[in-house]
């Protein structure tokens, strides 16, 4: 699981579930940050988060004692079938964190003209975008993944229907590399196209402004 | 009639997969009947290596876990620090513990966990088929080093026992042979107090054992134990490296 926070507040309270989510399913959790969340400081408050419930660990390895039998803990099945029966069950697992762990933020979506995919630090940048382009009489809408898998395909898909909008940007700090995942959720039903800035450049407001612009105008 | 040998409780029923030869089943059964004997079991955690032992979680008749290739140590590690009062240990070869596994090792044992990590140097890596390991001896031919190896172009083998011994944290290393019956039963003796190390808090131990492996040495399995005796012996000297106690 890739939690994507986008301001210190909320990298504190992830941090603490996903420690609680890597309990809960037994995988690894990651932190996605970036350079700008790295290094800034902001006050952040304790105490916010509530812990979840965990599973009973039946599974550890914590010496045999009174269990009839001995805890194994390994990754290796050499029988192509049991391997296969372990890739199933994983599966299983797999759609049932995407079911119920999905996490993203819908801001200015409803009736918005463009939509705008960003995670991070880039969606606080791409608030201000939205405040400017309102000035301008145009409504941008953003989906934020906090959640970047499992990818909250669904809620671009039907932030993206909405007739409204006309096409889907996905801006990151990278050359690309939540894109594919925003076309393939949009599957087709509008046009979508990209903006990056890599290296440590933050992307600027007026610059993902002017991207839009050019993008509504037919030239991006 | 009277019982006068039966196999451990601390091992499986499960056959082992070892090479005829092959002199993994002796130690599986040292570690295993040193950790009955000490009253162990019941609390002993296993972490196994990648290499020919990786299957060494359904021998060993406790609870056990496997490891990223050489990273026992660190596993171990983190199992004993959440359960001090629990029997942890690694069972490694030389390929696990000496190459890729070589900066965890030394780690554990300057931090002076207080695990017991047994080494099986059989100077190859045999699971992957017979190439040069840390451990080969200068002139023996693996099939990476089918010249024999040299030492002007791969350098030297790496002696771990002396090596951790240097290390102040470590707290009982010996280096065991098992090619004759007197060795096995010196080899059984080290294990045991390698064990009953851990047991009194004492701190890191390891015992090194020199085991044979005649599918790649290309040797029949009594002809592997004399080369053993002949070549690794005077090239790894047996005996104790560091005894805190004494």
């Amino acid at each position: 699981m890739v939690l994507a926070p986008a301001n210190l507040q909320e990298a504190v309270e992830l941090t603490q579930e996903g420690f609680d989510i890597a309990d809960t399913y037994r995988i690894p959790v990651m932190m996605l940050g970036d350079g700008m969340l790295g290094q800034v400081m902001e006050p952040v408050e304790f105490g916010t988060y509530t812990p979840r419930q965990l599973p009973e660990k039946t599974w550890a390895t914590t010496g045999r004692g009174q269990r009839p039998q001995n805890n194994i803990i390994n990754s290796l099945y050499i029988k192509p079938d049991v391997l296969e029966k372990m890739n199933r069950n994983l599966q299983k697992l797999y759609d049932e964190i995407a079911q119920k762990e999905t996490k993203y933020e819908l801001y200015n979506v409803e009736g918005a003209d463009i939509l705008v995919v960003a995670y991070g630090t880039t969606a606080r940048i791409v608030r201000n975008v939205i405040a400017q382009a309102a000035q301008e009489g145009l409504k941008v809408g953003m989906v934020r993944p906090i959640t970047l898998w499992p990818f909250p395909a669904a809620a671009i898909a039907q932030a993206a229907a909405q007739p409204s909008v006309k096409g889907v940007l996905s801006v990151e700090m990278s050359t690309g590399q939540m894109v594919d995942d925003v076309k393939i959720a949009v599957n087709g039903a509008k046009p979508v196209t990209f903006y990056g800035r890599s290296g440590g450049m933050i992307p600027l407001p007026q610059d993902i402004l002017a991207h839009i612009q050019s993008f509504l105008g037919g030239k991006a | 009639m009277a019982v006068v040998f039966q196999k451990t409780k601390m091992l499986t029923d499960a056959p082992f997969h070892y090479c005829p030869g092959c002199t993994h089943g002796i130690i599986h059964r040292l570690v295993a009947e040193s950790l009955e004997e000490l009253g162990v079991g019941g609390t002993a955690i296993g972490v196994a290596p990648v290499g020919c032992a990786v299957f060494a979680y359904d021998y060993f008749n406790c609870d056990m876990q496997e490891a990223a290739h050489g990273r026992a140590p660190a596993v171990a590690t983190g199992i004993k620090r959440v359960h001090p009062d629990k029997i942890v240990f690694t069972y490694q070869g030389d390929g696990d513990l000496a190459s890729i596994g070589a900066a965890e090792i030394v780690h554990a044992a300057a931090r002076s966990e207080n695990i017991t990590v047994i080494f099986i140097n059989n100077a190859i890596y045999g699971m992957t088929g017979g190439q040069m390991a840390p451990t080969t001896l200068p002139g023996m031919v693996t099939t990476t080093s089918p010249y024999g190896r040299d030492t002007d172009h791969c350098g030297f083998p790496v002696k771990i026992s002396e090596m951790l011994s240097t290390l102040d944290g470590s707290s009982f290393i010996e280096r065991v042979s098992v090619h004759d019956v007197p060795n096995v039963i010196r080899a059984k003796k080290a294990i045991k107090k390698a064990f009953q190390c851990q047991i009194d808090g004492k701190g890191f131990s390891l015992i090194e054992v020199l085991s044979t492996c005649p599918t790649n040495w290309g040797m029949e399995p009594q002809n592997a134990l004399n080369w053993l005796k002949d070549n690794m012996v005077p090239y790894y000297p047996l005996g104790v490296y560091k005894d805190k106690e004494a």
